[in-house]
């Protein structure tokens, strides 16, 4: 197993609550990880503390460290552009950016510098493809991203991530918000996108992680209980912690 | 070890904020731009005033009871138009705040929805319609009612002025009203009617009682806007400077002093220096008044957000 | 129905009948100025009333029109509006976006209300001091322009950090998530975002300066011209300001009265062309709605 992120003795607090607690773990590369547990255990703070998306609130503090290509993430020198350009992020409600399909997705390339407008065709096209939206929107790309559904939006956020060329794709409970046959849509996307990219999904759905997860770490009140092959999880778990969630006793 | 995040790349809404580049420091100096014109509009009033004191004293400046600045030798007492400021002023507000109140009752708990928005794109457009125009109305049409009704030497007195600033003020009072009725919590509401309040016992029990503070704080801003406002008091104050005893008497406010008076006087020479003066004296009471209502506000909206 | 109850309702009635009275007369009194303003005033609107030189015959009675004030009106509105725009737009977008809890951003945050709640007599004095006088501009259109940019600047502002805080944050996570940096994600994403209803309330507030007096009074504004200013340091007309000349000091004033509520229709259609254009654009944009 190739490892893509090594979460060493990652801790997190809100003001004085921890919300983390000492966690740590080998996310794979170019396999998709699920992040499992009960709503409020921390899925979604564990996964926004590897892009320092948190960073935003004032009385938010790590401790411990991530480690992408040697370096750690969390450290104040590591730059906050770069880390999110190698680590892409896609949210639980569709957030696309009130602008046109095409330059919601050509944004990022945008922002860091890329102007020449073949690469950027180019980029958009192959990133749309890639999200699984692009025959739907192909003849009309200067179309208001808001005038998509709810699944398109949350496949176009996706594009928009993968432009970038990102190494790690971060999801937080993507398909929350949407309806089944979207869901099953960006499903296929992610499996996909699995080949080529790491891959890190927060869902309450455990149904979700057996149908696309290849590793699952389960999180409760801020732990890692177990992490593990996502079969082995699912038939057979070491904690009893993880059979009763599985069972449906925290649910 | 618990480790503070990085300073110089930190988010938005972050305390560590640290100007990165040309554009954040463009934003930034915009944001103070506000700051340094208040500054120099106090360090502009005060330099064309305190010259003033070469000549007269500031007690005479303050609390002199006469304004003669074109007698030999001229007299700048202040105090007959600060005092004619306050009585318009007052007067003003107490016709203004029930007056809207009425209105703003009427739109939110009487009036069908359609006439509600009636009302308040009128009430908008109104609210637009220079002073002058209302001055105008004042000068042409109300003075010499009053004057021919009442039997008086002039229409032109503290009541005129009061009712056309109150038309002028009453349509931001009720809208800023409407605004906090159309937002009070509802639940409130519905535990008052689940006891089974009428809606008018609710209103007058519940909504209103709960409406204190942002009602001072709306109350504070009217007065803040009256205070300064120039062209109906030039216009129709009857630009007396003496002490007005009855509203019926003209009265020559601070604000219209200034304007009708600094077209008429050469710079440089005292009676400009007492017109920065009175300048001085409508800036920071109005910034007081101004700092008072603001402060009620964001107390009240500090304890909303605690409920 | 108990008895009580029946007398708790008909207090209620006869509150409510009350009330209905009071506002409907207070409503009815408010049209009624318009009414009399337009019944004054319709008489002296004709196309050459627009469009002429003003003057006055020997009598004093105003026989031209208002051109010059029409024009002078315009060219101070739109200017004060060049310099006010840019800058409030950058100040909102600073307090919108760049919001930290210090002291010294609710000093910069307070600031902008009280130069909003400044009386505009006190503009006026400023301007003279600042523009006129210290600057050395003189009286001259771009001297008021420049005290009504002042004016405008903090509606300016409130305006914009209103309509970029309308804007939700997940937008803003979006961007910062791509990796953009504070300044990219202000000006990329909420800016753009924000901008129908910044350019709403940009020509509201312009309405609003277009119809001050006490800020032109001292200057530049003058009564009367015979032809129309050729360059930004001339002295100019304006609409508000002859009405107030006409009716406080021209020699027959009785003559002039119906001049100035005619200037006062041209004033009151021109702000309310500028709020109906808010109006339908805030509409319009309700049914495109994007945000």
């Amino acid at each position: 197993m190739e490892v893509s992120l090594k979460i060493e003795n990652l801790s997190a607090y809100f003001g004085e609550k921890k919300i983390l607690d000492s966690i740590t773990f080998d996310i794979p590369s170019k396999a998709i990880t699920a992040i499992v547990g009960p709503s409020g255990c921390g899925k979604s703070t564990f996964v926004r503390t590897i892009n320092r998306m948190n960073d935003r609130f004032e009385n938010f503090r790590t401790s411990g460290r991530i480690i992408l290509d040697g370096e750690d993430v969390l450290s104040k020198n590591y730059p906050l552009e770069s880390l999110r350009m190698r680590i892409g992020m896609v949210f639980q409600r569709p957030n696309p950016f009130p602008k046109s399909i095409y330059e919601n997705v050509a944004f990022g390339l945008k922002i860091h510098g890329i102007k020449d407008k073949k690469t950027l065709d180019e980029s958009v096209r192959s990133s749309l493809k890639a999200a699984a939206i692009y025959e739907q929107v192909k003849d009309n790309l200067s179309l208001n991203a808001y005038k998509l559904s709810g699944g398109q939006q949350q496949r176009l956020c996706i594009a928009r991530a993968l432009a970038v060329k990102p190494e790690v794709i971060l999801l937080d409970e993507p398909t929350s918000a949407i309806d089944p046959i979207a869901t099953k849509q960006i499903e296929d996307v992610l499996e996909k996108l699995s080949e080529d990219y790491t891959i890190v999904i927060v869902t309450h759905n455990i149904q979700q992680a057996a149908r696309i997860a290849d590793y699952i770490a389960f999180i409760y009140l801020g732990k890692l209980v177990e992490f593990g092959k996502a079969e082995e999880i699912l038939t057979s778990p070491k904690e009893k912690l993880t059979n009763d969630y599985l069972t449906g006793v925290y649910s | 070890m618990l480790q503070k995040l990085g300073k110089g790349d930190v988010d938005i809404f972050s305390p560590h904020f640290k100007k990165n580049n040309v554009v954040d420091s463009v934003l930034w100096s915009s944001g103070w731009l506000s700051n340094v014109i208040i500054i120099a509009i106090i360090f502009f009033l005060f330099y064309n005033w305190v010259p003033l004191f070469k000549t007269v004293s500031p007690i005479e400046f303050f609390f002199g009871t006469r304004w003669y600045p074109t007698v030999t030798p001229p007299l700048y007492g202040t105090l007959p138009l600060l005092i004619a400021t306050i009585e318009i002023s007052l007067f003003s507000l107490i016709l203004t705040f029930p007056i809207s109140i009425v209105v703003t009752i009427f739109m939110t708990f009487i009036a069908p929805k359609k006439i509600r928005y009636l009302i308040k794109i009128f009430l908008e457009f109104f609210s637009s319609i220079p002073s002058v125009v209302l001055g105008l109305i004042g000068l042409s049409i109300v003075s010499p009612y009053l004057q021919n009704t009442f039997n008086l030497d002039t229409g032109l007195n503290v009541f005129n002025a009061s009712l056309m600033l109150t038309f002028l003020t009453i349509p931001i009072t009720a809208s800023m009203m409407e605004d906090f009725m159309v937002s009070f919590p509802r639940e409130q509401i519905e535990g008052a009617e689940a006891l089974g309040a009428t809606s008018i016992e609710t209103l007058w029990k519940v909504i209103l009682p709960g409406l204190k503070g942002p009602f001072a704080s709306i109350a504070m801003l009217s007065m803040g806007r009256i205070f300064g406002e120039t062209m109906i008091v030039l216009m129709i104050a009857g630009n007396a400077a003496i002490f007005p005893t009855s509203i019926f008497d003209p009265a020559k406010p601070l604000s219209a002093t200034i304007a009708a008076e600094m077209g008429e006087t050469a710079v440089g020479t005292p009676h400009f220096y007492a017109l920065f003066g009175i300048g001085v004296i409508i800036f920071f009471i109005t910034l007081f008044i101004n700092l008072i209502g603001e402060s009620i506000r964001i107390k009240y909206e500090m304890e909303m957000r605690r409920n | 129905m108990n008895l009580y109850l029946k007398k708790r309702l008909r207090k209620q009635k006869i509150v409510f009948f009350t009330i209905s009275v009071l506002a409907i007369l207070i409503l009815v009194a408010m049209m009624g100025i318009i009414v009399i303003i337009f019944v004054k005033g319709i008489r002296v609107i004709n196309w050459k009333f627009l469009t002429s030189l003003p003057s006055f015959d020997f009598y004093g009675v105003p026989q031209g029109g208002i051109g010059p004030a029409i024009v002078g009106t315009f060219l101070i509105t739109g200017l004060g509006l060049v310099f006010s725009v840019p800058l409030g737009i950058l100040g909102g977008i600073f307090l919108s976006e760049y919001r930290t809890k210090g002291k010294l951003f609710n000093i910069m945050r307070m600031s902008v209300a009280n130069l909003a709640g400044v009386p505009s007599v006190v503009h006026g004095l400023f301007g003279m001091a600042v523009f006129t006088i210290f600057f050395g501009l003189g009286l001259s259109i771009l001297s008021a322009s420049l005290t009504l940019s002042i004016l405008a600047l903090p509606i300016v502002i409130m305006v914009t950090e209103n309509a970029m805080k309308n804007v939700p944050d997940s937008v803003r996570e979006g961007a910062f998530a791509l990796g953009a940096k504070r300044w990219q994600s202000a000006l990329l994403v909420v800016f753009p975002a924000a901008f129908s209803k910044i350019m709403t309330g940009v020509v509201l507030s312009s309405a609003r300066i277009a119809g001050e007096t006490a800020p032109i009074l001292f200057t530049g504004a003058t009564l009367y011209l015979t032809y129309y200013p050729h360059g930004l340091n001339e002295q100019f007309m304006a609409l508000p300001y002859m009405i107030w000349g006409l009716v406080t000091t021209s020699i027959n004033i009785s003559a002039s009265t119906p001049f100035a509520y005619g200037i006062s229709i041209v004033l009151i259609i021109l702000v309310a062309a500028m709020n109906s254009v808010a109006m339908v654009s805030r509409f319009v944009m309700r049914k495109h709605d994007v945000l």
